[in-house]
């Protein structure tokens, strides 16, 4: 299943997961690292620098 | 039979994958793994890294990549694609299709004698996981690129 998560600043990202809880960890877990490493962040993480929580989850297909 | 693209990356990690490529769940076609180019693009360093492509039969956690044509002509794929994975795809133990160890500088690419590809079937949610089961030191971010043919 793919959800896509948006944070609070308007940013979204797409997600495959087995379910919306993993779904919505895995976000978490890569603007935690963008905002961790900074620029030895992933260039896909940097894309998601202080986008703040996530606000929805929402399935797609 | 078209031909699709994808780049996968993450920061470097012994117990999650780099990403994965399955077949949709609801609209699965076989997926022909024709090439595929393991390697690093972080500040070079002497790290020991295994790079390993193994049959999957989920996809895991990942965040979604688009595999694009090789041909502009053709559609959209159906597979699916994902990059840093949080959760991992559900390997199949053994089927180890690529395991290759690299140094951190240098670069990888395989490439299938033609008809000799490494073919997933046409179920769903199967296909390859990419990892990096082996970093001798540090966290390096690691990029696969593949090529592969959805039938």
């Amino acid at each position: 299943m793919e959800y896509l998560v948006t944070f609070a600043k308007g940013k979204t990202i797409r997600v495959h997961s087995d379910s919306e809880r993993l779904a919505r960890r895995h976000a978490e877990i890569i603007v935690n690292n963008a905002d961790a490493r900074g620029r030895d962040a992933t260039l896909a993480e940097q894309a998601y620098k202080d986008a703040g929580e996530v606000v929805s989850v929402e399935p797609v297909s | 039979m078209a031909n699709y693209v994808v780049e996968m990356n993450r920061t470097g990690s012994t117990s999650q994958s780099v990403g994965s490529w399955v077949a949709d769940a609801t609209r699965p076609r076989r997926l022909k793994f024709h090439d595929i180019t393991f390697g690093s693009e972080a500040t070079p360093a002497d790290a020991a890294i295994l790079y390993k492509a193994q049959r999957c039969t989920t996809a895991g956690t990942v965040t979604s990549v688009t595999p694009a044509p090789a041909d502009p002509a053709d559609a959209a794929t159906e597979s699916d694609a994902g990059e840093n994975a949080s959760a991992e795809p559900t390997y199949t133990s053994g089927l180890i299709m690529l395991s290759e160890a690299v140094n951190q500088r240098a670069t990888f690419r395989w490439v299938a004698t033609p008809g000799r590809e490494i073919v997933t079937p046409a179920t769903a949610s199967n296909g390859l996981g990419f990892q990096t089961p082996t970093i001798s030191t540090g966290t390096p971010v690691v990029t696969v690129r593949i090529h592969c043919e959805e039938q």
